[in-house]
């Protein structure tokens, strides 16, 4: 029986986690073969991984695009609650 | 690493660690954990477990990269507590609207966007990464976080599983419904694939 988009998705995102058995490797090619939304589904996953992993400077931004920083309220409530806990001892 | 007896014992100065490496410990939590309180929170907390073992720092690194050691285990600690109020969606369930690839039943076949994913010479890397983002923001936070730990990181599956006390079919349902997720919501923006570097 053939299997949905749906299951092949997940199977592809499963590719990523461990080696599929053979039986299902051909059924995934099958229907990739046949599936351009599922062939566009294996490459933007992969592709997805790729930038990640080549872009991690984009990730470390706020959402103004500045690189993320500690804000001044947290900064001083760290190093307050660090003081106390140096003077505690 | 009783080193007590070493007298050119490295020194350490916690006064200074939140200007020295403040900054880069919370830009390393708030870009998995997404959640600013938490990723200052997983900042307090490296700094308070670090004084509480400062006698084991052997000085064999730098400063920074020793917190950064603690930073990376207290995010990973931050992400297990996420895991225990909705503990019971944990039994990957068979289906879920979440894990289509494609927002919608009846059109999705014809969704030409995904399949055609757009070569993105043209897009601006920075407003790939902020859409990126934007998207990612929108995962349930625990899924985002794993996501992240799995792919920036790339700490393997079988540690993350330990990690996080779930098991390997949990995990990939997490990281489907992540990319599933980011894809819907990417889609037609750009091919990463294509990304420029």
């Amino acid at each position: 029986m053939m299997r949905s988009c749906e299951e092949i998705a997940r199977l592809l995102s499963e590719s990523m986690e461990h080696k599929l058995t053979l039986g299902q490797r051909i059924e995934v090619w099958i229907h990739l073969s046949m599936c351009r939304l599922c062939a566009g589904f294996a490459r933007m996953i992969k592709g997805l991984r790729q930038a990640i992993r080549q872009g991690a400077d984009g990730l470390a931004l706020d959402a103004s695009g500045q690189p993320a920083k500690l804000s001044g309220d947290a900064r001083a409530r760290i190093e307050e609650t660090l003081r106390r806990r140096l003077e505690g001892g | 690493m009783a080193a007590d007896d070493h007298a050119d014992r490295p020194v350490i100065d916690p006064a200074a660690w939140v200007d020295r490496h403040g900054d880069r410990l919370y830009r390393y939590a708030v870009t998995r954990l997404r959640s600013p309180e938490a990723a200052e929170e997983v900042v307090q907390e490296t700094f308070l477990a670090a004084l509480q073992s400062a006698h084991q720092y052997a000085g064999t690194g730098a400063e920074g990269a020793w917190l950064m050691g603690i930073c990376k285990r207290k995010v990973v600690d931050c992400v297990r507590r996420w895991q225990r109020p909705d503990a019971a969606s944990d039994s990957p369930p068979p289906a879920d609207p979440a894990d289509a690839i494609i927002d919608g039943g009846s059109n999705w076949r014809n969704d030409r966007k995904l399949a055609d994913a757009q070569p993105s010479a043209n897009v601006e890397r920075a407003e790939f990464w902020a859409a990126f983002r934007r998207c990612l923001d929108r995962l349930p936070k625990r899924q985002a976080a794993v996501f992240m730990l799995r792919e920036l990181d790339k700490i393997e599956s079988d540690t993350i599983c330990k990690d996080l006390n779930i098991s390997s079919s949990n995990l990939w349902v997490l990281l489907h419904r992540a990319r599933a997720g980011l894809t819907r919501c990417l889609k037609g923006f750009f091919d990463p694939l294509e990304m420029p570097q």
